[in-house]
């Protein structure tokens, strides 16, 4: 009789216990490294001559038309990313500087840091700073607006001229 | 050693007895369920233009079809409350900003042996995608019983089609090759 309510006490074991079955998932995020300015094209600033003799130069308005847009994705633990600027050559006399805005728009994640204004010269200078994973969203209104501006640095070095190509070179590097 | 008393001969023919009807017991009488599809590596698509970020929702472009049996003793049992196919994910690296979803489409049962007015429908999780869980198994769907068994009864179910979703890729995540084992059980509900 014991043998009998064991051996069916076996089989009902055998018959309520779960079975599984399963498959495997894998999916691969790469390490993102994107940046690009928006809108294209070039900007322009031009100094106004004084009209009053012993006034100063007017200063051009300053261009913030630009915005960088970056995407970026980083290993865990791994170094943050940040983006620099320098120019290709300088002006004698005059300092353009560049101000990244902190980030605005359609972005997300671990977005960078501005440094504020910089002046810019042929030496790379970091702009932001402290970006993970983080993506800002495409086009203009994305990312951190840039500000643009020409002043007169040293007042005995400038010389007039016309149509001077400077390029700014942006970079994003960890 | 030969054992020459009756005494211990009876006991160890109890201890036998025990162990084929274990055997038996595990073989022949479970519920089944098993998968047909390959493993599925999600396709990320590469972003290439800065500030955009993933769409961070993809479909497994194949189907997974699953099937099983559910054994007389097992619907004797469970008849009021019937069979769920429940799911869960094993980890092996994975982030909890990936979630898994699935959704049924389809299925078939398939009544054996004497059975008088019987039905087996397989129900829910056809309408939204529900969502896979690591700890504790979600159900995907129930098979339900209803009817008088005779001997020799079992109920096989088929063509239960198992669409998987990914949602929650992005930039933000680290960067990594994720991996995880998606298991589906068959239980009483």
């Amino acid at each position: 009789m014991r043998s009998l309510l064991s051996t069916i006490a076996f089989i009902l074991s055998g018959s309520l216990y779960s079975q599984t079955a399963n498959i495997t998932v894998t999916m691969t995020l790469p390490v993102v490294t994107l940046m690009d300015i928006e809108p294209s094209g070039n900007i322009t600033l031009n100094f106004t001559p004084p009209t009053e003799a012993g006034n100063a130069l007017v200063n051009p308005t300053p261009n913030t038309s630009k915005w960088i847009n970056y995407t970026s994705a980083i290993v865990s633990g791994g170094l943050t990313r940040r983006i620099t600027a320098s120019v290709n050559k300088v002006i004698d006399g005059v300092n353009i500087r560049l101000q990244a805005a902190a980030a605005s728009g359609a972005g997300g994640g671990t977005l960078g840091t501005s440094s504020g204004q910089v002046t810019l010269t042929t030496t790379p200078v970091t702009i932001i700073s402290g970006i993970g994973g983080a993506y800002t969203g495409n086009g203009t209104n994305n990312g951190h607006g840039i500000t643009i501006s020409l002043v007169p640095g040293n007042y005995a070095n400038l010389q007039a001229q016309a149509n001077t190509v400077i390029n700014i070179i942006y970079t994003i590097t960890e | 050693m030969k054992t020459n008393s009756r005494f211990l001969r009876k006991i160890f023919l109890k201890k036998y007895l025990y162990i084929i009807s274990l055997v038996i017991g595990s073989s022949f009488e479970a519920q089944t369920i098993s998968i047909a599809g390959s493993n599925w590596a999600v396709s990320v698509p590469t972003i290439t233009e800065a500030g955009t970020n993933y769409t961070g929702t993809y479909d497994n472009p194949n189907l997974l079809t699953l099937s099983g049996t559910l054994p007389g003793s097992f619907l004797n049992l469970l008849t009021s409350a019937g069979a769920k196919i429940s799911m869960h994910y094993v980890p092996t690296l994975w982030n909890s900003n990936l979630h898994l979803f699935a959704k049924r489409s389809g299925g078939t049962t398939t009544i054996n042996g004497l059975c008088i007015l019987c039905t087996a429908t397989i129900n829910g999780g056809n309408t939204n995608y529900i969502e896979i869980p690591q700890a504790t198994a979600a159900t995907l769907s129930t098979i339900t019983f209803t009817g008088v068994l005779g001997l020799g009864n079992s109920v096989n179910y088929a063509d239960i089609g198992v669409q998987l979703e990914i949602r929650g890729a992005s930039v933000t995540i680290p960067a990594a090759a994720y991996s995880t084992q998606v298991v589906f059980t068959i239980g009483p509900n």
